[in-house]
């Protein structure tokens, strides 16, 4: 009996290592969804019409990236379902398949939108574009043209409310005001086409409604969704994603297409995303897998689709369900333009953004502000540096290597040494793990990153360029040498800011410290938690927090301001981020919330060691309280509290969070530290990895240098 | 300078009461210690004094001036603290100087002063070196040129010598003695130490449990203790103490202790009530050893101490402990039987509950 039934197991098993050798690996799937999406794709894929699917949910932040790394390896998806816009990077990597598929179903927009060199890279799944969200609690009618928008509204608004509340701020949604008057951000040939008269009568009418108040300033995407789903707006542009905030059953919304402009006549396009399937090199050869992109692009699976995750299908032949937001959004599809595919479209965002808002700020006339954004675009896009020979490069190293060499063979004949190296064996055996560790992750990275910079190009074809990109960045690629963004410009502010930072850091710290080291002081523990809480809290979570309160209109700052009023202070709310010293400001106090709680802690460690007859000998001696502060607790703390100086003044100069969330570099990457600009050249200005390591490398000879330099000087002045 | 007066003085930390009720004045020039066991509040009291606490209640006066509310600063006082306090951070010019500096003293005058005040000490080769690298004796010999040269109308020390070894301590004691003569301000001096308080002091405060027990010229305190606890903290071996009963035969009063007697004398004093519980205490110099038993105490040594010139027997007498001081070479052992007897007007009797003399 029991032999009979291990051999039906046995024969089970041997059965199904059969089938699964003979049949093929599943299909592996990538994707970015999340939420209704992804339940909507694992349903489809989990009714079997086309057999064996593995999915995998990738961030979307990192989908690039992963792809990057993994299709090269032959590790990656067969298939994956990202936007259509990087589909220029994709395919100059390799790491997509053409897809051919029969267009004749899908709307020529979403074709267009896969469609690269007359070749389709992909199967149009959906399409995303924004609309003009309606709230009917506060609007009449739906009105055609933009200019109607005041008019349409049922009793003029009260203030707290605004008419159109969109991110007036981005060149995304700035997009359909350009349209509108026949303009686009990329002209054909990979030129900035946010340029021309065009352009500037786009962002005069954005302008224009900012200052009739219809708008609200510096709207983000929060903002923009608060202010709609509290009835606090009457209209809004958005995308799909803010229908999935208004839950609410108070709102009653309707999705309609956006307005034409009446000078024009034209029709505000918004830009099209088009979701598409997209097939590896490897993926191509597999039918199951070119199976699977059909039936998920097919009829039925939009429908599907369409139902379940209220996504507007790239087909046209799909009965729409009834809807509304889902018919609101497909209406405005149809007209929207797709985001161009070209790599050069991301050198467009950061140019287009900072004239955009220099213009609703009022520092700049939109001729001037659209001109320099193309120089900034042509800079961006400029040529990289010629290959360089590699001779000089590998005579320099061959020098270093053979000094190297030389000085160890003659330290090795010192017996001296010898015997000493001999003596030390036992202890290197402890830390060689230690220093194994070091090399990997510290000496390693750094040599990759100066190795980096010295090369020219996007990541798969960068050349060696010698030291082109230092060149470059110190001669301020040809500019003015003090010009706005320039490295010199930069240092400075950077230096501005570190010290500015420490010297708050030291004083609020010092005082703080001192205060919480006096013996008579009640609650003292109580009060030492609350102030050492800024530094428990993630560095980020603080910067946005107080990103957030420095807010023109909704900002806790600014309500503090408005109460001032009522003292009879006559004070105007302050747009924080638009002038440099506020928005320096703004960067400043975040950072000494965050940063002075470590000076405390240190100071009040130093207070401890302090003997406290001393400080009674100089109160007998006829110090007043500041005099033994000074005289006393100053110099005897002093020891303690430089090398916290220096590593604050280290953490200071590179405290990227602070500046990235709170200013961004605001206004016109006038805020922007050494550190945030090198981020923007590798990940905001056509990833020139080079470039942007050449920044880390001087950085790091700065802050080397510099704490060379202070050692020395400690040296020589010795407590 | 300035005499100090005291009144009705009390400090409270929370709900320990360090001082109460401590009324004492200090005349003019003169070199007052105050002496305790630790924890008595002596040191708290010098605190109060220098301003470095506030008073729970009271007055402290610099002569005519109520300085109870004054910082220290105001108060025109130098002091010498136990550690010494040096400025780490200074020089020892510099640390003569700083109190000179803050007073902003012009730079002459300032000079003059580190100079005078460091001849008086001894301190000229050593006005450059930090106080690290100082002794023990030399950075105590800085505290003290510190508060020289600021010419204070009040010199106040706190244990000045407790940190220094046993050879040094005497040498100094002496310096401090011979500079206050020469210098004559007011002085006031903390020490747990029997011996400095009886060699430096003018008048010399002994306190216990945040009161003044008894003040006065110090050979008159030890002379004439008017407690129980002074007279056990003042003198080396400290006096013995026997618990007795007075009585009054054939015309003389007497205390009878275990069964003996100790004879009083004849002449009589307030106090002396037939019957009373008393405490007889007897110093040990204060013996004598008898040949023939006649008045005194027999005595069982348990051990006996030779110092060379002269020695302690130990025994016990009704369970308590006992010490004699033999003057010259008396030969005893352990085990022998000693008979003394004490001069009449050596005996000391207090009550056996307040512990307050008879005497006075």
């Amino acid at each position: 009996m029991l032999a009979a039934r291990l051999l039906a197991f046995g024969v089970a098993t041997f059965a199904l290592l059969v089938s699964t050798l003979a049949g093929a690996s599943p299909v592996r799937l990538w994707h970015a969804y999340r939420g209704e999406e992804q339940r909507a794709l694992e349903a489809l894929v989990a009714s079997g019409a086309a057999g064996e699917v593995e999915l995998l949910a990738v961030p979307s932040d990192a989908f690039a990236a992963k792809l990057g790394a993994a299709i090269p390896l032959g590790e990656g998806p067969d298939l994956f379902i990202d936007a259509h816009e990087r589909l220029g990077d994709y395919v100059r990597q390799g790491l997509v398949a053409e897809l051919p598929f029969d267009p004749a179903a899908f709307a020529p927009s979403a074709v267009r939108g896969v469609t690269l060199a007359g070749r389709t890279y992909g199967i149009p799944l959906s399409r995303k574009c924004v609309a003009l969200y309606v709230n009917r609690d506060l609007v009449l009618s739906h009105p055609e043209w933009l200019e109607d928008l005041a008019s349409s509204v049922r009793s003029p608004l009260a203030s707290g409310y605004v008419l159109l509340a969109y991110e007036n701020r981005s060149a995304y949604y700035h997009a359909p005001w350009l349209t509108a008057f026949g303009g686009e951000l990329l002209a054909e040939g990979d030129r900035f086409g946010f340029v021309g008269e065009r352009a500037e009568r786009s962002l005069e009418l954005a302008k224009n409604w900012l200052d009739r108040g219809w708008v609200p300033s510096n709207a983000d995407g929060a903002l923009v969704a608060q202010l709609f789903r509290s009835g606090r707006a009457a209209f809004a542009i958005s995308g799909p994603w803010l229908a999935g905030d208004l839950h609410s059953e108070s709102l009653r919304y309707d999705v309609v297409p956006l307005p034409k402009v009446r000078v024009t006549g034209l029709v505000m396009r918004p830009m099209l995303t088009i979701e598409a399937v997209m097939a590896s090199p490897r993926g191509a050869r597999r039918p199951e897998a070119l199976k699977l992109a059909t039936w998920l692009a097919s009829r039925e699976a939009a429908g599907e689709r369409m139902r379940r995750a209220h996504v507007v299908s790239a087909r046209t032949d799909v009965e729409l369900p009834a809807d509304p937001v889902l018919r609101g959004f497909s209406a405005a599809a149809d007209s929207a333009v797709p985001m161009p595919t070209s790599t050069a479209m991301r050198a467009v965002w950061e140019p287009s953004e900072k004239a955009i808002r220099k213009v609703l700020n009022g520092t700049l006339d939109p001729r001037s502000a659209l001109r320099e954004a193309q120089r900034r675009f042509d800079d961006v896009r400029r040529p990289p540096p010629p290959p360089a020979s590699r001779t000089p490069l590998v005579i320099a190293i061959g020098a270093a290597l053979i000094a190297a060499a030389l000085a160890l063979v003659r330290r090795a004949r010192d017996p001296v040494f010898r015997a000493e190296v001999r003596a030390s064996v036992p202890a290197y055996r402890y830390v060689i793990h230690a220093a194994l560790v070091l090399v990997l992750l510290v000496f390693g990275p750094l040599c990759a990153g100066a190795a980096i910079s010295l090369t020219a190009g996007r990541p798969g074809d960068s050349v060696y360029v010698g030291l082109a990109n230092f060149w470059a960045i110190l001669s301020a690629r040809g500019g003015p040498l003090f010009a706005s963004g320039s490295f010199y410009c930069v240092l400075a502010v950077t230096v501005a800011w570190t010290l500015l930072n420490v010297a708050c850091h030291l004083a609020l710290g010092l005082t703080l410290g001192v205060l919480l080291s006096r013996p008579v002081l009640r609650m003292k523990a109580v009060y030492r938690v609350l102030l050492i809480l800024p530094w428990a809290v993630p560095s980020y979570v603080t910067a946005l927090a107080w990103k957030g309160m420095f807010h023109r209109q909704f900002g806790a700052v600014t309500a503090l301001l408005l109460r001032a009023r009522a003292f009879g202070v006559d004070v105007e709310p302050i747009d924080w981020f638009a002038r440099f010293s506020t928005a320096f400001a703004a960067n400043v106090a975040t950072n000494v919330w965050l940063g002075f709680p470590f000076m405390m802690v240190v100071t009040m460690a130093a207070m401890t060691s302090l003997p406290r007859e001393v400080l009674e000998a100089a109160e007998v001696d006829g110090a007043t309280r500041w005099q033994r502060f000074t005289k006393i607790v100053v110099p005897l703390v002093r020891p303690s509290m430089i090398p916290a100086v220096a590593l604050g003044a280290v953490w200071t100069f590179n405290m990227f969070n602070v500046v990235f969330l709170v200013s961004g570099g605001e206004p016109d990457g006038q805020t922007d530290i050494l550190v945030s600009e090198a981020y923007r050249w590798a990940f905001t200005r056509q990833a020139q990895y080079g470039y942007a390591a050449a920044y880390s490398v001087l950085i790091f000879g700065l802050l080397f240098g510099a704490t060379r330099l202070s050692d020395w000087f400690r040296r020589k002045a010795p407590l | 300078m300035a005499s100090v007066a005291i009144e009705r003085l009390g400090k409270r930390f929370g709900a320990t009461t360090v001082l109460e009720g401590v009324d004492l004045a200090i005349p003019d020039g003169a070199f007052a210690v105050f002496v305790g066991p630790s924890g008595c509040g002596k040191s708290t009291l010098l605190r109060l004094i220098a301003g470095l606490e506030r008073p729970t209640e009271g007055v402290i006066r610099f002569g005519e001036r109520d300085v109870t509310a004054l910082e220290p600063r105001e108060r025109d006082i130098a002091m010498v603290f136990q550690s010494y306090a040096l400025y780490p951070h200074l020089t020892v010019r510099e640390n003569l100087a700083f109190g000179l500096k803050l007073k902003k003293l012009p730079p002459r005058e300032i000079d003059a002063r580190v100079a005078e005040g460091s001849r008086m000490l001894g301190l000229d080769a050593l006005l450059e070196r930090m106080p690290k690298q100082l002794s023990g004796g030399q950075r105590q010999r800085v505290a003290m040129g510190r508060a020289i040269v600021r010419r204070p109308g009040l010199f106040l020390f706190d244990e000045p010598l407790s940190n220094l070894d046993a050879a040094l301590r005497g040498q100094v004691r002496v310096e401090i003695r011979k500079l206050h003569e020469s210098l004559g301000t007011t002085s006031i001096y903390v020490t747990h130490d029997q011996v400095e308080a009886m060699t430096l002091a003018d008048v010399m405060f002994v306190l216990n449990r945040g009161r003044v027990e008894q003040f006065g010229a110090p050979l008159d305190v030890y002379a004439r203790p008017k407690t129980r606890f002074v007279a056990g903290f003042l003198g080396s071996p400290s006096m013995n103490f026997l618990d007795g009963t007075l009585a009054f035969e054939e015309g003389a009063w007497s205390v009878e202790v275990a069964g003996q007697r100790i004879l009083l004398g004849e002449k009589s004093f307030g106090g002396l009530v037939r019957g009373r519980a008393v405490t007889v205490g007897v110093r040990p110099h204060d013996l004598t050893v008898e040949r023939v038993p006649f008045g005194g105490l027999a005595l069982t040594l348990t051990f006996v101490e030779e110092l060379g010139g002269e020695s302690y027997a130990y025994a016990f007498v009704d369970g308590s402990p006992f010490v004699v001081r033999l003057e010259e070479r008396v030969s005893v052992k352990a085990g022998d039987t000693l008979h003394v007897a004490v001069a009449a007007d050596r005996v000391h009797l207090f009550d056996r509950e307040t512990g307050l003399s008879l005497r006075c």
